[in-house]
């Protein structure tokens, strides 16, 4: 899946709502899907809050992006944009944390932030399935891998131990993880970790998911590694039809495999545009940021990068306005009064941004600075 | 950017970490070999880099050169004296001009002092500057020179962000002037926002304060950007050392150029690579 | 890992010796009752009180004392005679240690059955009312002296000086051969006061260890999977926390199988403690020297039991 395709994004294909197997859909408690239109996953107004001894952080506040069927979203961010507990709350797992969630996540047209959590359950680890970014500390070190990988087949299907073992065996296989046979009687401890991170893989689709969300799946990894391990991504993608989330800070990461790009800042998506323009065209300034201030490997080597002033905000004291002012080199005062809404590019409805300045303002500057 | 005269010289140098084995009388089994016979110089005012991944033997390379680390074998020349052999007070006047910039800046601050008196540890230990507000007049102008407020001085170190307290270890490496600075992944652990200032201030410093530098990474991209002249290491060897263009443009070595393709959004440089 | 069990092994019976070396100077040098005049009795005179210490061995040099000891202990496994009763150490021990075994092992039953379900709970509904009363409630358990509680128990709820005579009192204990249900009745009081501290630890202990434990990541990858609450406290937080306790609470059985004095002294009943405390107050060496060596095995043992449990509940735990 090139992201230079420069391909508009193709509808989502009518599939059977019963695919999945157990635990499935089921139309009548939401909005019906409807075939041929409907987006995998649509995500509307996410907010989500904790409340913590020193005030209540809002670490999401109000992102929406959709997700075709097949499709690769990556999502961009720096500490304290909110990147992770957003991936995080589209399964549910803040509400754990005690978290406050707000909004629409509609999979399949159901909004998960209105079913019980039993019914979240059943899509958890089956439908929708999640990577995380370390795996020596996402998997228990007191149980063999196969057990691990057996428990979620067993989770949701009918399988007795010894058919749910060949079939962990056979997704090890799957993923790449040699000696598939031994290695599933390995401790996480035991293996290396792109292994590892191969493994969680295999038990993040042993329910055969549609959706696939992984948070920096690659960032603890050797470069090498992370080849691997994203290639690997890409093929499971192809051959399964599964729709991918991809959650980083690395732009090089989503440069490969992402077709539509969100960046995410303070909480907010500032940007989301498919990927090929968000790295000719981009429109945002925080995004001119980042992609001046990341050292390359091909392009002129730079004497200075050209870094962005200050740091991230805070999630406690979010900045007036809009959030990125105070580190903008082309703000105004009056954008510390006013919010920008995240808004399509004249003549670009794939591409919004959100941002004062005018649209004819932000192409010069760019093209200065490109 | 350099003069020709080697300040650091690295030969032949090993660091094994035994492994022990045996019931009552321990029998050594075998070792890991972190480093495993590595050699290269450093000259005056460049940057040199070491890349390489995990395992690789670059932190541990950063140590022996630190003198923190005692070799298994080989020698370590800095300024054309063997400092291989060094141990305790011996090393004392070498801190002087050698002196190291750590990765987590969360875990090499201590907790419980002031960044102010973290910054002028260094210069107390060494008997610099004896009277204290001439100390301290010291220390915040290093605070500035790296860019924190020098009113901060008695803040304690979980009060700044990541990239702030990485720039208090810097000023605390430079508190004495040292000629030769390691930087161990010194950016590594940062925001990217935040990675570029850092990076940033290292080479603004080092022209201001005729530095040389030994940058070690894992990022390739980095690397390109911060050094004159790169090794990379596998295994504990160093596979190929080449000046900054002769690496990104023509890499000799095939372990370096599956590393440089394996950098993602890269596979424009594997094409231009690939000998016709 | 068989070379580390034998390692530990051997210097377990190289403490051994230590400590019956050090517990043998200790009693000699230190002030103490001179057992000779204690087992002569009152107005005896001094050429009997000599007789006797010729008798028990008490003229030999230091040394030779020692030696004599040492050789009897590990070639014939003799432990000696007590100066005050004559009977044989080690029939006095075996005698008595039913009833700590029975003490102990009841005890530790009853104060984990109680003790880590309720620190469960409350790791798992943090601050709530019922968390903070039960945390309460264990604080004052921790803090009440036993045998304070001891005489407490009885006073409300023996059969012979209790308000409510429900329980036997103080000395009904019978052996469990002989008369199993006087056994039992008679050991519930004790058991409850002995587990009640230790319950008030554990559930203290299970509580911390559980908020850890579910704050990990790998219980948010088992909430992901899809895995019912139930199974994810239990087979993935309760498993991860339990293994600190676990090895606490072989040093603690360990600790308590060298005779739990208190509880023993204030329910009257014939465990090593009462032997122990006995053999001070009449300067029996040889007992006391049986007692301590006993007490030290126990804990030896617990102690390699513990660290290789460790290793099998703990995979990441490997010795060489």
């Amino acid at each position: 899946m090139s992201p230079f395709d420069g391909a508009d994004t193709p509808e989502a294909t009518a599939t059977a709502a019963s695919e999945a197997g157990s635990g499935a859909a089921s139309s009548a408690s939401s909005d019906a899907a409807r075939p041929g239109e409907e987006p995998l996953l649509r995500v509307e107004d996410l907010r989500v809050s904790y409340a913590t001894e020193d005030g209540t952080v809002q670490a999401v506040d109000g992102i929406s992006y959709e997700l075709g069927r097949g499709r690769t979203l990556g999502i961009v961010g720096e500490s304290g944009s909110g990147k992770t507990v957003g991936a995080l709350s589209v399964l549910g797992l803040t509400r754990a944390e005690g978290a406050t969630v707000s909004g629409r996540i509609a999979f399949e047209g159901r909004d998960l932030l209105a079913l019980e959590e039993s019914e979240l359950r059943a899509i958890r680890g089956e439908e929708i399935a999640m990577v995380f970014q370390d795996s020596l500390s996402s998997l228990h070190p007191m149980y063999r891998v196969g057990a691990q990988i057996v428990e979620a087949i067993r989770a949701h299907r009918d399988l007795a131990k010894a058919p749910a073992r060949a079939r962990a065996i056979e997704l090890l296989d799957l993923v790449g993880i040699p000696e598939p046979s031994v290695r599933v009687d390995s401790y996480p401890h035991e293996l290396s970790g792109g292994q590892r991170q191969r493994a969680m893989i295999a038990m993040a689709l042993s329910g055969d998911p549609k959706l696939l969300i992984a948070d920096e799946p690659t960032t603890a990894l050797d470069v090498t590694v992370q080849a691997q391990i994203l290639a690997l991504l890409s093929r499971l993608q192809r051959e399964r039809g599964m729709a991918l989330v991809l959650v980083t800070h690395d732009l090089g990461v989503v440069a490969e495999m992402a077709d539509e790009i969100a960046v995410m800042y303070a909480g907010r998506i500032v940007e989301r545009a498919p990927a090929e323009r968000l790295f000719t065209v981009p429109e945002h300034p925080y995004t001119w940021g980042l992609l001046r201030s990341i050292p390359t490997l091909d392009g002129p080597r730079e004497e200075l990068l050209t870094p962005i002033p200050g740091s991230p905000p805070s999630p406690l004291a979010p900045p007036s306005g809009c959030r990125f002012h105070p580190r903008c080199p082309y703000s105004e005062p009056e954008h510390a009064r006013t919010d920008p809404a995240l808004e399509p590019v004249p003549g670009q409805p794939d591409h919004e941004v959100a941002c004062l300045l005018s649209s004819d303002t932000r192409r010069r500057l760019w093209k200065k600075l490109a | 950017m350099s003069s020709g005269e080697a300040l650091l010289e690295v030969k032949g140098l090993v660091k094994h970490f035994p492994i022990d084995r045996g019931v009552m009388l321990r029998r050594n089994v075998g070792a890991v070999r972190a480093v495993d016979g590595i050699e290269f110089d450093v000259m005056r005012g460049e940057t040199f880099g070491i890349v390489g991944e995990s395992g690789s033997g670059k932190s541990t390379t950063a140590r022996l050169i630190a003198r923190l680390l005692d070799p298994t074998a080989g020698e370590v020349r800095f300024e054309g004296r063997d400092i291989t052999a060094l141990r305790g007070a011996g090393l004392k006047p070498i801190r002087r001009e050698l002196q190291m910039v750590f990765q987590d800046p969360y875990s090499s601050l201590n907790p419980r002092k002031t960044i102010g008196s973290i910054v002028a540890e260094p210069l107390v230990i060494h008997r610099v500057e004896p009277d204290r507000s001439a100390r301290k007049r010291a220390v915040q102008e290093l605070m500035d020179t790296v860019g924190l407020n020098p009113e901060h001085y008695n803040r304690y170190p979980h009060e700044f962000s990541g990239g702030q307290r990485q720039r208090v270890g810097i000023a605390r490496a430079l508190a004495l002037r040292p000629k030769l600075l390691i930087a161990d992944e010194p950016a590594s652990a940062l925001d990217v926002s935040i990675q570029a200032q850092v990076l940033n201030l290292l080479r603004d410093l080092q022209r201001r304060f005729g530095l040389t530098m030994v940058f070690i990474s894992h990022d390739l991209s980095v690397v390109r950007h911060m050094c004159d002249r790169i090794a990379v290491m596998h295994d504990g060897r160093i596979v190929e050392v080449a000046s900054n263009e002769a690496l990104y443009d023509a890499p000799g070595d095939p372990y370096t150029r599956e590393l440089l393709a394996a950098v993602p959004g890269a596979r424009r440089v594997a094409r231009r690579t690939i000998p016709a | 890992m068989t070379g580390y069990i034998v390692r530990r092994v051997l210097w377990g019976v190289l403490l051994l010796v230590l400590v019956s070396a050090l517990t043998f100077v200790l009693f000699r040098i230190l002030p103490t009752a001179d057992p000779a005049r204690l087992r002569a009795g009152h107005s005896a005179s001094p050429k009997v009180i000599a007789e006797i210490r010729a008798n028990l061995g008490l003229n030999k040099p230091l040394p030779t004392q020692f030696w004599l000891y040492m050789k009897g202990l590990f070639l014939h496994g003799d432990l000696g005679y007590s100066y005050y009763s004559g009977a044989s150490v080690k029939s006095l021990i075996f005698d008595r240690l039913p009833a700590t075994l029975s003490l102990t092992v009841g005890s530790a039953i009853i104060w984990m059955a109680i003790g880590l379900p309720i620190g469960i709970v409350s790791a798992l509904r943090r601050r709530s009312r019922t968390d903070r009363s039960a945390m309460g409630a264990a604080l004052l358990f921790i803090s009440a002296p036993e045998y304070w509680l001891g005489l407490i128990v009885l006073y409300l709820f023996a059969a012979d000086i209790g308000q409510i005579k429900v329980f036997p009192g103080a000395g009904s204990y019978a052996g469990v051969t002989s008369d199993p249900q006087k056994w039992a009745t008679s050991l519930i009081l004790p058991w409850l006061v002995l587990a009640a501290g230790f319950a008030a630890v554990y559930a203290r202990l299970m509580r911390g260890s559980l908020i850890e434990t579910m704050g990990e990541d790998y219980i948010r990858t088992a909430r992901a999977k899809g895995l019912p609450e139930r199974r994810v406290v239990l087979h993935h937080g309760v498993r991860a926390a339990i293994t600190p306790i676990l090895t606490i609470f072989a040093l603690d059985v360990g600790v308590l199988l060298g005779g739990a004095v208190l509880i023993e002294t204030v329910f009257d009943i014939p465990g090593i403690g009462r032997l122990n405390y006995a053999a001070i107050t009449h300067a029996d060496f040889p007992i006391i020297q049986g007692t301590v060596l006993l007490a030290a095995l126990f804990i030896i043992v617990a102690n390699i039991v513990v660290d290789i449990a460790y290793a099998y509940l703990d995979p990441r735990v490997r010795y060489s």
